[in-house]
């Protein structure tokens, strides 16, 4: 089955082209990891694969449907996190709340809504932070927080910005094995918008390496060649190893 | 219990717990500015609203003021929606609201016998002093602010948490935005219009100190606050025959000096 289909995707804001010409398809499952310099369109695209920017020119298809106009079918089958810089933090709601916020604001019934809450927070080893309130919290664990409340809605595919920049080395490890396994065993599609992404390689992802324009698009290995990193990167790129630790430290 | 005090009882556990709930809207969605304006607004729609029916027998200053608040709201959404930061779309409605004030007040005073009058206890009315008929309608629709309140009080929370994710999960921010700051401005419409605007803002908006101090978004003890201050203000001015609305300004500072001396 198709799970996501971008075709000659473009995005403008006030004339500026933030995205142009992305094109790709991908059958579900998938794992997708989309990496470029600053300001490449990374979380445009992935803003607009979750439905919250209207494409300009070309189109999106998530399993058959146009994410802008059918985002309240779409909804209960996609996971969304959003960078943690565009959280609250005044608002002094507890891990439990944050974590259940979409299944109380889709009025989600299916199920139990505490087993489904746990299940997400064991997911992500955040079970004994339950009753602390959010603002309290690291960096990383309001990561997990928000990886957390993307996951309880059993979603088919999870749209993840950034989602483990704040998380220790050993986290990380932990949390892409979980994400992984659901990839592969669960069949959830999961896309990955990534400064760092040398946890991501021995899962051999899908790369779409932007610069405002795809770069390159395919298996890790065909993607992340010298010549391609040159041209998302520029500059000198000797060894791959910088990219792969991030593009502040490349 | 004497009739008087027993009006008054009734007005301020309505007013303090409309503006005890709001307060929390106000608190949690950052919009401390819509509601300070809000007093502007109300000042000049019951204004407009007196002026009008003095020009035009038999138009109902009530419900004419709440239109003009609700445009104002309107126009400060939209303003909002367009692309420009709250604080310029209220500032925008203020200055055009403060200026109708000014002409609506000159109207007044010019063509009614007691516009002076109808000016002042706009902005300062007794609790007491309201009919038994008119409580009749106004209890009710206290309770139905609240619940209104209630209703969104989840949603307005959400919303300010995370507002880009809000919008993903249901699918617009606009008619929220909307429901809110319209019932921001019809709940201290409604405080206002029983107590006088100038009590109505330490009703609605001192509150929202107490919800920055609570470490959780329940509302007991804001509107515990509001309402045992309101109460305590109410005896205090009914017995020793003192302004309710210069009382309470006193008795709400004191709670919230404590508060900022622990700070």
């Amino acid at each position: 089955m198709s799970g996501l289909e971008l075709d000659s995707v473009e995005v403008r804001f006030d004339g500026y082209e933030a995205l142009s010409g992305v094109s790709l398809r991908l059958r579900d499952p998938f794992f997708l990891v989309v990496m470029g310099p600053n300001g490449a369109g990374k979380t445009t695209l992935l803003k607009s694969i979750a439905g919250l920017i209207r494409v300009s020119g070309g189109s999106i298809r998530v399993f058959g449907l146009d994410p802008f106009s059918h985002r309240s079918s779409l909804r209960l089958i996609v996971g969304y996190m959003p960078q943690i810089s565009e959280i609250n933090t005044d608002i002094p709601l507890k891990v439990i709340d944050v974590v259940a916020s979409p299944l109380r604001l889709i009025r989600d019934r299916r199920g139990d809504l505490a087993e489904r809450v746990y299940w997400a927070v064991r997911v992500v080893e955040l079970d004994e932070y339950l009753d602390k309130p959010f603002s309290s919290l690291s960096g990383g664990l309001r990561q997990r927080a928000l990886l957390a409340r993307a996951l309880v809605t059993g979603s088919r595919l999870l749209l993840l910005d950034e989602p483990l920049s704040m998380m220790d080395h050993a986290l990380r490890v932990r949390v892409l094995d979980t994400l992984f396994k659901l990839y592969r065993e669960g069949g959830v599609s999961i896309v990955i918008v990534s400064h760092d992404i040398s946890h991501c390689l021995r899962f051999d992802p899908y790369i779409l390496l932007l610069k405002r324009r795809p770069i390159a698009f395919g298996r890790s290995m065909e993607v992340l060649s010298l010549s391609n990193l040159s041209k998302a990167y520029g500059g000198f790129v000797s060894d791959r190893e910088f990219v792969f630790l991030g593009e502040e430290h490349g | 219990m004497d009739d008087l005090l027993a009006r008054g009882v009734i007005a301020v556990a309505v007013s303090s717990l409309v503006g005890g709930l709001v307060s929390g809207v106000i608190k949690y969605t950052s919009t401390h500015f819509l509601a300070a304006g809000s007093m502007h607004m109300i000042l000049s729609a019951l204004m407009l609203g007196y002026a009008l029916s003095s020009l035009v027998s038999g138009t109902p200053p009530l419900f004419i003021a709440l239109a003009i608040v609700a445009l104002f709201t309107i126009s400060i959404a939209l303003g909002v929606e367009r692309g420009y930061d709250q604080s310029t779309a209220i500032s925008a409605s203020v200055f055009v609201s403060v200026s109708l004030t000014a002409l609506a007040s000159y109207i007044l005073i010019l063509r009614e016998p007691f516009g002076l009058s109808i000016v002042y206890s706009t902005l300062i009315r007794s609790p007491f002093l309201i009919a038994v008929d008119e409580l009749l309608l106004l209890a009710p629709i206290g309770i139905a602010l609240s619940l209104s309140i209630g209703f969104v009080w989840m949603y307005a929370v959400y919303m300010s948490f995370d507002p880009e994710y809000f919008r993903f999960v249901r699918g617009s921010l606009t008619p929220y935005r909307v429901a809110v700051y319209l019932l921001i401005s019809l709940s201290s419409m409604y405080v206002s219009y029983i107590l006088g605007v100038v009590p109505a803002t330490v009703v609605v908006l001192a509150p929202t100190l107490i919800y920055s101090r609570v470490s959780s978004v329940s509302p007991l003890y804001p509107v515990l606050y509001i309402f045992l201050v309101s109460m305590a203000s109410l005896f205090i001015s009914y017995y020793l025959s003192i302004p309710y609305g210069g009382v309470l300004g006193i008795m709400s500072i004191a709670p919230l000096a404590s508060l900022w001396v622990r700070r």
